[in-house]
Parts: C-alpha cells; structure tokens; sequence
C-alpha cells in the first residue's frame, strides 16, 4: 500500500509512505507487529533489540546515527516501553531499586531516544510516535511504576510537541492494550462497557495508525494522543 | 477560613518551610491537626513556630525526601510524637535550575538534571507513599502528591518537571485503586500561587506575572495559606472521604481543559 499525499510543498508533494524510514523501539511482541504492519504498509523499519535499547544520551545518539545510515535518512521513531522483568506487584512490595528500574528508567531512556531522533532527522524534521499501556489514563493497581512510567512519557512527548513543532518536528502518543506488553493486570479497571472493538490489534491495524500519525497527512498533529485499544478507554 | 476540623489528626507536609508547603502546614495547623513539617532546611523551624505560636501544634522534622531512610524516619517520629499519621502531603520540589539552559531543554536535557528533579519529585513520592503506607493503612488517612497543568499538556521549557507531575498523576489514580480497599484516599493537587519562586522571577520578569494572572479566570493568582490551605484543609480531612484518584486544580480557574 502506498499513500499518495496531494499538496503543493515539495515534503508533502506526491510523497508516500513507501518513502519513510522508521526506527522502531519496543518490546520484543509489539515491536515484531510494528515492524511487520509498518513493513506491509511500504515503510522501511530498523529495529532496536529490546536487550540493546540505549540506557544514555551517547549511546542513543550512536544507536540512532547507525540506523538512521543504514535506513538512508531517518524520517519516524516509534517508541514504547520496555520493562524486562515487570510483573504487577504493590507499590509497598518493591523496593527503591525496582521503582528506579520500573518507572523512572523508561521515561528517561524515551527521553533519549527522543532527543537522538531529534537530532537525527533532516531539516524538513520528522515525527515520533510514543506507544503507551491506555490503562495509565484510568490507573492500574499493582501497576503503579509502569502507569507512572507510561504517563512521565506522554507529558515528555507533549513538552517535545510543543518544543519542536516550530523545527517540523512532531510528537504524538497511541495507547494500546496493556497485554501488548505481555502483562496482565492484576485486578483489572473496571470497566462497564469494556472494549468496544472486539479481537486484538492485528500488525496492519497498529501500523496503521502508526502510519496515520507520521504520514503527511497528519501534518497538523502533534501533542495528540489517540487511542488504539480498541474502543476501551474513552478518556479524553 | 476552611471550616473543615482537623482536631486530633496528624499530617505530614514535605517540603513547609517555604511557598505552598508552608501554606499549607500553616492552615492545617489552625484547623487543629498536629503539623509535622519537614524541610530540607532551617526554615521548617519558622514554620513549625508559627503553627504553635498561632495556638497550633507542630513538630519539625529534617529530612531529604531523596533519602528512603530519611523519609522513614519522619514518619516513624511522626508517629512517635503524636501517636498516628492521617495525612501525608508530599509537596517538596526540586529547586529551578534557571543558572543552566539546558533544564529548559527537551533537547539537551542533561542526565544530571533529569534525576535532580526526579529525585525530588518522583523519588520522593515513592518514598512518602511506601513509608507512609502502614500508617495511612491504620488510620484510613490521606496522601496527596503535588501535580501541575505541566503534568497534564506538556511545557517545552520544563520536560523534567512535566514528565514528573504526569507520573505522579498515574501513580495517583493508580495507588487510588490500589489502596481505595484500605480506605486510604489519593489525591493530586495541582496548584497555582505565589512562591518564592515565583515571586524571585517575577522580580526579574515582572511582565510575566500579569501574564501569569491574565491566565487565570479569578485575576489574580493565590496566596498558599489563604487560597489554597482552605482546599488542603479538606482534603486532608474527614469530609474528603469519598474522593480519590483525582486531580485538584486550585489554580483560580487557570486550567480550564481537564
């Protein structure tokens, strides 16, 4: 599939989505559907192995700058995530170490690739998609650190959307089903309606709105953050 | 004034030697709960002494919140002194780093600066909630983290500080569900009056403090004891009991879009 874009500036004249490179980081599941639906949908994809995501600020401007070569410039970053070891446990029974590791880690270690992406993408800018559990929006029991972790990293995103739309650069959240994260909520949100879509994101339906928010068609977009966990959490 | 009675209740503000904390501790102490006020520095004694100057009582407490250990300890002399902890309010922030260009930057944001705000923050939130846990637990009491509209739509300028009070929104409705069975409440405050802060940068911007309360729909922007210690007063008290895991916005009508 190919998305033909018609407007008068030469970024978004005649482009496709055939033509944009896409640096995926997430867990190892999603990141395998990522790569596979944005693949079918004629992206180029680069994935960073969970067990090699960058941990600093150097390491992820290398990590970026080698993909970004091999993909032949840099035009999107899809970030989620990732938690080796989570599991739903109460707050009071984990200990300093874990809450470093479970919910400040990550919103720092998206931070840098953010930084890196930013930095990596050409003068017209590009555009970062953070991939985010929905359960953080309503609150999880014995998921604190990960609901924590999940929103530090949209509020980061909406600082970069506000901080670099001026550069062409756009930032945009999609929250997903917390068992894309291969976690089960321990008591799970109520909710009275629950999923309003039934089955489960196939790869084309996340890429698909992956492909939404990066494509030029989204050009007025950023700071958003829209749902993908199939009609679940309607929240604002 | 509140008229909401925090006779016989002991609560614990972090961060009340200055701004809201202070406004705060002083409210709480006129609403008659025992104020244990912890403060990095010397000036949780001033507070302490106003409270029981005014008739009230309170107790001063040293303590980093960065430090689990510290933490522990004022919790544990909290309850030393006073027999129970019912409210536990984790307001303490890290100091602005305006002397370094890079804290405004989402795009240079340093490591070292990151964890200077986190420590403070979102570390010292952990800590707060986890040592207070057993205590709130026996008395059925109240925690309330400190948010902002930066923790709601983002700022370019401050993404450590917008990253953190987002987390603490989560961890708020979350530790709700968590221990809503407990009968422990969780709320977040985002608030919006004058500070030190505040008032050391509108010295140097003045424009930008009628910008600031041009924002607000009540004109003018609060003062921490007399605007928002009335709010605090009653969440901290028995009157609250059936809220949890929601964000308060004593802000004069400043955020307008939640």
């Amino acid at each position: 599939m190919s998305v033909e874009v018609q407007s008068s500036t030469r970024r978004e004249s005649g482009e496709r989505l055939a033509a944009l490179n896409v640096l995926v980081s997430a867990p190892p599941a999603l990141s395998g559907k990522l790569e596979t639906g944005l693949t079918q949908l004629g992206c180029a994809v680069a994935t960073i192995p969970a067990a090699a995501a960058p941990r600093d600020r150097e390491a992820a401007a290398a990590t970026v700058a080698v993909h970004a070569e091999r993909l032949g410039g840099l035009d999107a970053l899809v970030h989620a995530p990732h938690v080796a070891d989570l599991a739903p446990r109460g707050l009071v029974e984990i200990d300093a170490e874990v809450w470093a590791r479970w919910a400040e880690a990550p919103i720092w270690e998206a931070l840098v690739l953010f930084q890196a992406a930013y930095a990596g993408f050409g003068p017209a800018g590009g555009s970062i998609v953070a991939a985010l559990p929905s359960l953080a929006l309503t609150g999880a029991a014995d998921l604190v650190p990960l609901a924590a972790a999940a929103e530090g990293i949209r509020q980061l995103a909406k600082s970069a959307a506000r901080a670099w739309g001026c550069q062409g650069t756009r930032v945009n959240c999609l929250t997903l089903p917390i068992d894309e994260w291969g976690v089960q909520a321990a008591r799970p949100v109520p909710n009275r309606y629950g999923a309003s879509l039934p089955g489960v994101n196939a790869p084309g339906e996340l890429a698909g709105a992956v492909a939404m928010l990066i494509s030029p068609f989204a050009r007025g977009v950023t700071g958003a953050t829209v749902g993908l966990d199939r009609g679940t959490v309607l929240a604002p | 004034m509140s008229t909401e009675t925090l006779e016989g209740r002991t609560v614990l503000i972090t961060g009340a030697g200055a701004g809201l904390g202070r406004g705060v501790a002083l409210a709480a102490g006129r609403a008659g709960a025992h104020v244990i006020v912890t403060s990095l520095g010397e000036n949780g004694r001033e507070t302490a002494e106003a409270i029981v100057a005014a008739g009230g009582l309170a107790t001063w407490i040293v303590c980093d919140v960065t430090d689990r250990d510290a933490v522990e300890r004022a919790v544990a002399e909290a309850v030393e002194v006073s027999g129970r902890l019912d409210g536990l309010v984790h307001n303490a922030f890290a100091r602005p780093r305006f002397d370094d260009p890079r804290a405004s930057s989402v795009a240079e944001l340093p490591f070292e600066l990151w964890q200077h705000e986190v420590s403070v923050a979102l570390r010292g939130a952990y800590h707060c909630a986890t040592a207070g846990f057993p205590h709130l637990r026996d008395s059925r009491g109240r925690l309330i983290l400190l948010s902002s509209t930066s923790g709601v739509e983002g700022t370019p300028t401050q993404p450590a500080y917008a990253a953190c009070k987002g987390a603490i929104r989560a961890m708020t409705k979350s530790l709700a569900r968590e221990w809503g069975p407990l009968g422990i409440t969780v709320n977040a405050v985002s608030p919006y009056v004058t500070t030190p802060s505040f008032d050391a940068w509108w010295d140097k911007n003045p424009e930008l403090k009628a910008e600031g309360e041009a924002l607000t729909v009540l004109g003018y922007i609060g003062d921490p004891l007399r605007d928002a210690g009335p709010p605090f007063v009653f969440l901290l008290g028995a009157g609250s009991h059936y809220l949890t895991g929601q964000t308060f916005f004593i802000d004069s009508g400043r955020y307008l879009s939640y």
